[in-house]
């Protein structure tokens, strides 16, 4: 056969197992065309694969035996094999005696004498007879004749959970069942100090009664043992990772390997972390999320634990109300009406630097967004984001997918449905598959692939996000340097083989996210962030002998970068021009020119192959402030994008900033309004800050610059403006808060870590404020005694707050569960962690990282007492923080305090943006 | 050779193989031919009536004698059964040809296969069968043809196979399925509807 023509075939293949058996025919006919013989091969293939039952999966030649079928052995005669391993045969057999069917466990004909077998097949028996429990198969005993000799085990008839998985993923209530019976067991073998080691879905067999019974203790071992050290036993996609490696293990590689059990029920897929169903409760997701902790110490450790999880989570599944169900319709009515219609302006010509004379072309028509653009290596396909933002989405709200579409006007196509978060897809060099960057739970950034014709998403890479080809067998992408946030730019074969950094930022907190190679592969070009910003791009050597130059606009944020195809000119998005558009600059030495304009901003930089187009997200952001009171819900800005409303007491003025645009994302005017008249001011005219801070008393404001480069540091002014604003400090400080009576706290960066610093409201008498080094600061309270840091390491691979006290007290750790950032759009979202300004309580936002679920509990403050006396539950996670007394509970995060206990401020972002082919100027 | 320095040389094979030295794979292959051939010798000297050998089994066996396990990384182990799958498939193939068992038809392996599919019970091929359409596959598409004799001979897990073919898991998920079917097809009377 030609090899193009195979290619063709296999190609729609795949594509038509992907689709639903319904409508395979008609795809399959209909990418055929009018190819008969294409179409017979491909039926023909299709028909082979569900004929194929077993085969290849179970061994293609005859075995050998260990007992024929009618033999005897002992008083039992051999009926049937059930099934075969390298540890085992087992026979189905006629108990002549009691008149029953019993199971027969011998050793493979030619492990008979194998001594360590023997030993181990003696010890599966020692164990099972300690164990008298419903949901593991009981032993009878051990039957003996000549050299025969063979375990009498309990005969479990119905399928076993791998042949009902091979069907399809088990429904919810019925796997979390069957889940609540294998804990059951486990529990049973733990509590007499036997794990198991290979429980697995095919030592799983389900009755028709519904009774789960766990099979095969045959690698089973007594819990002080910790297993043979060394040696790999187990099988592969269920064993924990330090079985994997063959080192001790204790009764949490069973937790694993229960995790693996329940998301293989729920996915239908052996992959330890396939998406799963979008209906699967928090508690289950939280449950597996624990149980495959890479790390045993971070892994859950009780299965006791396990089961009340489950019975928790089975007691949700009770059928909704009448009610309830009424409502969820309501809302989903309620958000169909919501698009939004914006009018985009497309590029303009001008006269400055030559432009495009073709008027852009629109690909994608969404009322939200389309962001992320990257186009397949022969320039057919566009692939990316629907629903993200540009800047990255980690810690937004909106469920964000993958898309792919055929240029210019194919329907776009989605191609994953989980709640992770995701960003910048790009197709393998193939373009058969296309690899995404997904932020899954415990801020981790995680690679995973699709196939371009749709199909289940499966992991690619662990730990590397804004992946890109260097050909067919090399990779370039973002790594995360011990379990920190520290991420810089590796290269690596597929495998994750010779793998080298190339360029590591040098501050602990910054995260190298994205990055491109020149096509000559003597350079790259890094995309990084710091304290919480986008910085400007950079150019590194790729054999990362230097940490290179920044390059491109050098007074913006820029997001994204590539090269032309010839090397010559290398392309940027950035802000350097008050909003976001693309530039360009010849490589190595040019000018930067801005090459695309207008009211809308443009993100994305891809280019087609022939190097004639770009293809770029042009849109609009904007975000709003809304009052909830008793009286109900108000929009109190409707311009713009306004961000971190600060009000001080009731129906009197609340204070924000309006993005004007000039430096990054979470930088703008401040402006005050009046809630009695409606009168809005510009605080401090001219005046652009990253944050700010009003006094108790609302006469002054505490802000870091984000101006001029030469106004940067910390400023303080009066709002009445009588006297003008006074620079206190000159360095990179970007966070600066009212502390205790007349003093301000504040972190900065004077060598290569960040400390929190205090100082006078006139600037003199700066101290350090804390001994050891943070990432961020992201509050202080308004008496000066806590402030709420973002630590510089992560605690056993959690990222979590810290509380710790400006004067000498406990520290306490905050939101350690419930995965919080500290950093980039975060800063724009509000902080998680906010202090009224009376002073008398704190908002917690809590942020399950991808999960699209969010709440902000509310509790109360005092200074005169401890915390630990104040929130006796402590604030790790949500159970804990809303347990705590007093504590009230908001269903959204992103509030802020509105000066009375009866009101919040909520901020909503909203962003349409759609991808549109541009001509490059020549 | 003997048995206790064999597996200390078959690890630092793999090693020096995984390092880069090719002539460390071609020591290996001798090696493995060995282990393996002795093996299947000795195997059916004691066979029973009626039975053959079962390959995947066999290259287990050798795996557990020849590798010291404490000392390998799991990569390594990998690509031993990359290397010793292809091995018995030669071995398997030379040895059918031996014989001349003339089982070469067809016709049973087909039979074997359709009433396997009734019953739902394994279907057990001839070797010099799945030889000849092995080759033909690997005529047009290597990948695959590598893919499916690795799972045949060498009885690898997906995972494995990536591992020896620089592959991710999907790619060898996607291969071995369009694989699997062809020669299913190509094996039993589906093969002759297709006309090719």
């Amino acid at each position: 056969m030609e090899p193009d023509r195979w290619q063709h075939v296999t190609e729609i293949f795949h594509a038509a197992l992907a689709r639903d058996t319904a409508r395979r025919e008609v795809f399959v006919a209909d990418a055929c065309g009018d190819d008969a013989a294409l179409r017979t091969e491909v039926e023909a293939l299709i028909a082979a694969h569900h004929e194929a039952g077993a085969f290849g999966e179970t061994p293609l030649f005859e075995p050998a035996l260990s007992l024929e079928p009618g033999s005897t052995i002992g008083s039992y005669r051999i009926e049937e094999l059930l099934g075969a391993g390298g540890m085992g045969e087992v026979y189905r057999a006629r108990d002549g005696t009691l008149e029953r069917d019993v199971a027969i466990k011998v050793l493979p004909h030619h492990f008979a004498s194998d001594a360590e077998r023997l030993a181990r097949l003696r010890q599966e028996a020692r164990l099972l007879a300690a164990l008298n429990h419903p949901n593991i198969a009981a032993i009878y005993g051990v039957a003996e004749a000549g050299s025969d000799r063979g375990l009498v085990l309990e005969y479990v008839e119905g399928p076993t959970l791998a042949e009902r998985i091979r069907s399809g993923a088990i429904p919810l209530p019925e796997a979390l069942g069957i889940a609540r019976q294998i804990a059951e067991a486990l529990d049973a073998a733990h509590r007499k100090g036997i794990i198991h080691r290979d429980l697995k879905p095919a030592n799983i067999k389900v009755r028709g009664d519904g009774t789960v019974k766990v099979l095969d203790f045959g690698l089973a071992i007594l819990d002080e043992d910790g297993g043979e050290v060394g040696v790999v036993l187990g099988t592969a996609p269920y064993m924990s990772p330090e079985q994997a490696r063959g080192q001790a293990v204790d009764r949490r590689t069973d937790v694993w390997s229960f995790g693996c059990v329940l998301s293989e029920m729920l996915t239908g897929r052996t992959a330890d972390w396939a998406p799963l169903p979008e209906m699967t409760p928090l508690v289950v997701r939280h449950l597996l999320q624990r149980c495959l902790e890479r790390d045993p110490e971070q892994r859950l450790r009780e299965i006791a634990e396990i089961k009340h999880e489950l019975d928790s989570a089975l007691l949700q599944l009770r059928p909704p109300t009448r009610a309830s169900r009424a409502r969820a319709r309501l809302v989903a009515a309620s958000i169909a009406l919501a698009g939004v219609g914006l009018a985009f302006v497309l590029l303009r010509q001008t006269t400055r630097p030559p432009a495009a004379a073709e008027p852009a072309q629109q690909l994608t028509d969404f009322n939200d967004s389309a962001v992320h653009p990257a186009v397949s290596p022969d320039g057919r396909l566009v692939t990316f984001i629907r629903g993200g933002f540009f800047g990255t989405s980690a810690g937004g709200q909106t469920t964000v997918q993958v898309y792919v579409k055929t240029l210019p006007d194919g329907e776009p196509v989605q191609l994953t449905r989980d709640p992770y978060q995701k960003e910048q897809p790009v197709f393998s060099p193939d373009a058969s598959r296309i690899v995404y960057s997904a932020v899954m739970p415990g801020f981790k950034w995680d690679s995973w692939q699709v196939p371009v014709g749709g199909g289940a998403p499966q992991p690619f890479l662990r730990n590397a996000s804004g992946l890109v080809w260097l050909g067919d067998q090399r990779l370039l992408y973002s790594e995360i340097m011990g379990g920190g946030i520290h991420m810089g730019i590796v290269t690596s074969t597929v495998n994750r083989a010779d793998s080298r950094p190339i360029y590591f930022p040098q501050l602990g907190g910054g995260m190298a996210h994205r990055s491109a190679a020149s096509p000559d592969r003597n350079q790259v070009l890094v995309v990084e962030m710091n304290g919480g910003e986008w910085m400007s791009c950079r150019l590194v050597p790729f054999d990362g002998s230097s940490p290179g130059r920044p390059i491109g606009p050098l007074d913006g944020q820029c997001t994204t970068a590539t090269w032309s195809s010839d090397g010559q000119w290398m392309y940027f998005s950035s802000n350097a021009g008050g909003a976001f558009h693309v530039w360009r600059q010849r490589f190595p030495n040019g000018t930067p020119q801005q090459i695309t304009f207008g009211p809308t901003e443009q993100e994305g930089t891809a280019l087609t192959p022939d190097g004639k187009h770009l293809i770029t997200s042009m849109g609009l952001q904007q975000a709003s402030i809304w009052l909830k009171d008793a009286s109900g819900e108000r929009q109190l800005t409707s311009e713009g994008f306004a961000m971190l409303p600060t009000m001080l007491r009731p129906g009197d003025r609340m204070f924000y900033l309006l993005r004007t645009g000039s430096r990054g994302y979470a930088s703008g005017e401040l402006w005050s309004l009046n809630l009695a008249t409606g009168v809005r001011d510009r605080a401090l005219p001219g005046r652009v800050m990253a944050s700010y801070s009003i006094s108790a008393d609302g006469r002054r404001v505490v802000f870091t610059s984000a101006g001029d480069a030469s106004d940067d540091g910390i400023w303080v002014a009066d709002l009445d403006r009588h006297t003008p604003a006074k620079q206190l400090t000159r360095g990179d400080e970007f966070r600066a808060f009212f502390g205790g009576p007349g003093e301000i706290i504040y972190i900065s960066t004077p060598g290569e870590r960040r400390y929190l610093y205090r100082m006078r409201e006139d600037g003199s008498g700066v101290e350090r404020a804390r001994p050891e080094p943070f990432s961020n600061l992201i509050t202080v309270s308004p008496d000066g005694q806590w402030a709420v840091v973002v630590p510089e390491k992560t605690v056993g691979g959690r990222l979590g707050l810290q509380l710790v006290s400006l004067h000498g007290g406990a520290p306490m750790t905050a939101c350690e569960n419930c995965v919080f950032l500290g950093s980039g759009p975060n800063r724009v979202q509000g902080c998680p962690f906010n202090w009224s300004t009376d002073g008398r309580s704190v908002y917690v936002s809590l942020q399950y990282f991808g999960l699209g679920t969010s709440k902000t509990v509310v509790l109360p403050y005092r200074s005169d007492v401890p915390l630990a006396t104040l929130w006796p539950k402590g604030l790790r996670d949500e159970q804990n923080v809303s347990a705590n007394p007093g504590a009230t509970v908001i269903e959204e995060a992103n509030v802020f305090p509105a000066a009375s206990a009866s009101a919040h401020l909520s901020w909503r972002r909203s962003t349409q943006s759609n991808l549109y082919r541009v001509r490059l100027p020549d | 050779m003997n048995g206790v320095d064999d597996a200390a040389d078959v690890s630092v094979l793999l090693q020096a193989w995984s390092e880069g030295h090719v002539d460390a794979r071609d020591r290996l292959m001798e090696v493995v031919h060995q282990e393996l051939r002795r093996r299947a010798a000795a195997y059916l000297r004691r066979e029973r009536a009626g039975h053959t050998l079962q390959p995947t089994a066999l290259v287990h066996e050798a795996y557990l004698r020849l590798v010291d396990q404490k000392s390998t990384a799991w990569q390594n182990r990998a690509q031993f059964f990359g290397v010793a799958s292809q091995i018995m498939r030669r071995i398997l193939v030379d040895r059918a040809r031996a014989r001349k068992t003339a089982k070469r038809s067809g016709q049973w392996a087909r039979v074997t296969l359709d009433e396997s599919l009734a019953e739902q019970q394994p279907g057990y091929v001839d070797v010099l069968d799945v030889d000849a359409a092995l080759t033909e596959l690997a005529s047009f598409d290597a990948r695959k043809g590598q893919v499916a004799e690795l799972k045949f001979f060498g009885g690898l897990t997906l995972e494995e196979m990536g591992h020896v073919l620089g592959l991710s898991v999907a790619t060898v998920e996607r291969e071995w399925q369009v694989a699997r079917a062809w020669l299913f097809a190509r094996l039993t009377d589906s093969g002759s509807r297709r006309g090719t």
